[in-house]
């Protein structure tokens, strides 16, 4: 029952949450001095082809009205279409959103389960050969630059061993994508049962999600290490393991102690990388929407950027309702 | 950061050079051809998209009432020739005594992407167009003072006339940039709905031209797939099929050409031309080209309203350093005010070279002797713009101008262009349309909107004014004769000339440098 009054208490601030970011998101980008109309108009634009664009676009209206106009299209679905491509930015940022959600998740998954291990070998190790070790690549992996990792995978796996598919985006050459289903090419070609598209797909995954799950394990085996050093060092553990109960069984009930930092750094990893993870998209040509955003702003494409703050923010805000569903499952004291 | 990493897998590749790429590698099938591009192209709409990718796109499958011609220069590269022009989708065409009407004879048989046939209305359509939304394909020439959707009028299903309200000499050469192309009228309507009477949403997705090749596919980010148009004017292109590649990091272009997995790779940093050039396998084709890259200087307030200090700016700039240090032998000095490509084009003028004592004496002279503070802009997206910057404040800092870095998101960069809200700003371009004259009339009269430095100089806007109605090689010869009192009034400072590089693998011929930087599929071949 709390679950259910969490999500609708969670639900209902949405709107407003959403209002607010909308606002702000308007307003910022307008503000600051990049006008896109000046980057629209062409190598030899005249006064009245830039007034031309300006109508067009609809910026001579006062700010107040665009935004209705704006809110107006909103509460339709409809985020404008792109100034640059001319495309709807709902069209844009669904293809986008899926490219950078499929990345993501398997990322993120490989990430878990590598950073967790680490974490819950280096925590009951704490201090040994082994400690030190994990705790030396756990540093590694937080200090490396992103996109250096990312080109050495392709400078090692694809250049050198030619073990990779080159880093040409979500799909190797000459193999057609699946047909759209979801959107996910790996969950299409399955769908469809298209062999080619699948093995292609995975094996344009492995190098982004290698490279972006090596950075992000380390901060959540980090984050596993101190909280299983902490749990391990608690009374209930303590006591569990004074009354004689087996090792693993000990383990077990710390790891669940363990688990809400955990999910929470991984829901925040998770947010940052959907829209952040620009660098390893660029580095594989992944059509993501962390290279959409940088495009947008660096045009001013008022709608689009708009489009991915709002569309990141209402990710984020569902990522963090999950968190705190999955803290009501594992923690009977926010149960009860 | 995107440089910094590009840099490092260069020179990781560098050291492990070896004869490896060119026997390995997938090469693609036969007569398709593969491009790793920085970007794909935003969409096929001449009148709205200008992205590099996009006019690229367009030019491809697009054609024009009358084509450039094509000349070898002293390298035997192939590059257009602004002085012969050929028939194209008009197989003859007169201009009458006045130099206003110009007709058009359609060529007959001439098929679409769909399979109509090109008529009148099809050119009536595609200039309706432009005017009414004022779009690029006439507002990027300057057309709107010469031409009106009025002038271009329907003789006959065959036959066209554009009639001027006064001479425009540079008229010819506009019809023939790829801007210029026209649409298959018939189809777009099919696509135009009440919101989009001009169907602005289709176009962008599927160009529906008479060029060689048509759109097969675009997912914007990953790929644009061409088709050879089997019934294209001038016979179908030997490559059937051309596959647009978004690879966003140079050096994995740089990477894929060697391997082979491409066949042409585009825009790489000098460091990885370099590298390149030695793979066996690859080669690279350099031309002059119409890019250069200057140092604009805001001469509506002091100091830059001083001529003085403009010379002395330009005794400052660091040239050599400049084309051997960023781009390491990969550009051309750029001598002069207009691009190496056009006809007229001389460095016989230039007074100018690295002189710091005279550039202080300058100074002095312009009563700065103690110099004064600066601030040079340039955008986030060129990186060579700002090593160069980073070279000049060197020179700067010596002769007593103290100057700053400003890096800017390029809307930013171009609205401090557009507004002259700048000091100093880096700014690279080509002029839309290969003529000296025009190139001159636009970057240096008074009252023209892309003279983003406002360099108002009388003399220099009479003499411009007055050359703008010659034609032919008399408007040549005189435009060229006055890059002497131009080069000495420093507009701006002249830096480099970037040029172009087709780098692509050794099987990959019929390369034709074009002034508008764009990769003619048509024109290529492979082994």
């Amino acid at each position: 029952m709390n679950a259910v009054r969490l999500i609708g208490q969670r639900l209902a601030w949405l709107i407003p949450q959403l209002i607010g970011i909308s606002l702000v998101t308007f307003c910022l980008v307008r503000v600051i001095p990049a006008n896109p109309v000046y980057l629209l108009a062409g190598p030899s634009p005249t006064e009245e082809s830039i007034r031309a664009i300006i109508l067009d676009l609809g910026l001579d209206q006062p700010l107040h009205l665009q935004y209705v106009d704006y809110m107006g299209r909103l509460v339709r679905g409809d985020l404008g279409i792109s100034w640059i491509s001319r495309q709807p930015v709902v069209e844009e940022l669904r293809s986008r959103l899926t490219a950078s959600l499929e990345l993501t998740v398997l990322s993120l998954a490989a990430a878990l389960a590598l950073g967790v291990t680490m974490g819950v070998a280096s925590a009951l190790g704490k201090g040994r050969a082994l400690d030190q070790v994990l705790r030396l690549v756990t540093l590694v992996g937080l200090s490396m630059p992103r996109f250096w990792f990312g080109l050495l995978l392709v400078f090692v796996f694809y250049y050198h061993l030619r073990v990779a598919p080159p880093p040409l985006g979500r799909i190797g050459l000459g193999v057609a994508p699946p047909a759209h289903v979801t959107g996910f090419y790996v969950v299409d070609s399955l769908l469809t049962g298209n062999l080619p598209a699948l093995g292609a797909s995975l094996a344009a995954l492995a190098l982004p999600v290698l490279a972006m799950s090596f950075m992000i394990a380390a901060p959540i085996a980090k984050t596993t290490r101190a909280a299983m050093v902490e749990m391990l060092s608690n009374e209930y553990v303590r006591h569990a393991r004074a009354c004689g109960l087996p090792r693993r069984q000990v383990w077990a009930y710390a790891i669940r102690g363990a688990l809400p930092p955990i999910i929470t750094m991984a829901g925040i990893v998770f947010s940052t990388l959907l829209g952040g993870g620009v660098l390893v998209e660029t580095v594989f040509g992944w059509p993501g929407m962390g290279t959409y955003a940088v495009q947008s702003i660096n045009s001013s494409d008022y709608n689009a950027v708009q489009g991915f703050v709002l569309i990141t923010a209402i990710i984020t805000v569902a990522v963090f309702l999950i968190i705190d569903l999955l803290y009501v499952i594992i923690d009977p004291r926010v149960r009860h | 950061m995107r440089a910094l990493a590009s840099g490092l897998l260069a020179l990781a590749l560098a050291t492990t050079a070896s004869g490896e790429a060119g026997e390995s590698g997938t090469p693609a099938a036969p007569k398709v051809l593969t491009i790793a591009g920085v970007e794909t192209p935003q969409g096929f709409d001449k009148d709205f998209q200008q992205q590099v990718a996009s006019t690229e796109a367009q030019a491809n499958v697009g054609a024009t009432l009358i084509r450039y011609g094509v000349r070898t220069d002293a390298k035997g590269v192939q590059l257009e020739d602004y002085g012969k022009l050929l028939p194209g989708l008009a197989e003859s065409w007169t201009i009458s005594r006045d130099n206003l009407a110009h007709t058009f004879k359609l060529r007959k048989g001439v098929k679409s992407h769909y399979g109509n046939d090109l008529t009148a209305d099809d050119v009536k359509w595609t200039y309706d167009r432009s005017f009414t939304l004022k779009g690029l394909g006439v507002t990027s020439f300057g057309l709107e003072p010469f031409l009106d959707a009025d002038g271009v009028k329907v003789v006959d299903p065959n036959t066209v006339e554009f009639r001027l309200k006064r001479p425009n000499p540079v008229f010819l050469l506009v019809l023939a940039a790829p801007a210029s192309l026209i649409w298959d009228s018939k189809e777009a309507r099919k696509h135009a709905t009440d919101q989009d009477p001009w169907a602005k949403g289709w176009i962008a997705n599927n160009g529906p031209g008479f060029g060689p090749y048509k759109v097969e596919s675009l997912m914007r980010g990953q790929e644009a797939v061409f088709a050879a148009h089997d019934r294209y004017y001038l016979g179908a292109a030997p490559i059937k099929r051309v596959v647009y590649k978004a690879v966003p990091a140079s050096s994995n272009r740089l990477a894929l050409l060697e391997t082979g997995a491409v066949d042409v790779a585009l825009e790489l940093t000098p460091l990885e031309l370099e590298q390149a050039k030695s793979k066996s396998g690859v080669k690279i084709t350099s031309s002059g080209g119409s890019r250069f890259i200057a140092l604009v200087m805001n001469q509506t307030k002091p100091p830059f309203n001083n001529p003085k200090v403009r010379k002395a700016m330009a005794y400052a700039a660091p040239y050599d350093d400049v084309l051997n240090s960023v781009y390491r032998g990969w550009a051309s000095p750029w001598r002069t005010v207009i691009a190496a490509n056009q006809l007229g084009y001389t460095e016989e003028y230039w007074p100018y070279k690295t002189d710091l004592g005279r550039a202080r004496a300058v100074l002095a002279e312009a009563g700065y002797p103690r110099g004064f503070n600066l601030t040079i802009t340039s955008s986030v997206e060129q990186v060579t713009a700002q090593e160069i910057a980073i070279l000049y404040r060197t020179n700067l800092e010596k002769i007593g101008i103290r100057a700053q870095m400003e890096n800017l998101p390029a809307a930013a960069h171009r609205e401090k262009l557009f507004q002259a809200g700048f000091e100093a700003i880096m700014w690279s371009a080509q002029a839309s349309v290969p003529d000296i004259g025009y190139a001159m009339n636009i970057y240096f009269r008074a009252a023209s909107r892309p003279n983003w430095g406002k360099f108002n100089d009388p003399e220099i806007d009479k003499a411009v004014e007055k050359g703008l109605s010659l034609f032919g090689q008399e408007r040549v010869e005189y435009f060229s004769k006055l890059q002497k009192p131009i080069l000495e009034a420093v507009p701006w400072i002249s830096l480099a000339q970037p040029g172009y590089h087709f780098a692509a693998r050794s099987n990959i011929e019929g390369f034709v440098y074009h002034n508008s930087n764009h990769i003619g599929f048509a024109e290529l071949g492979k082994k």
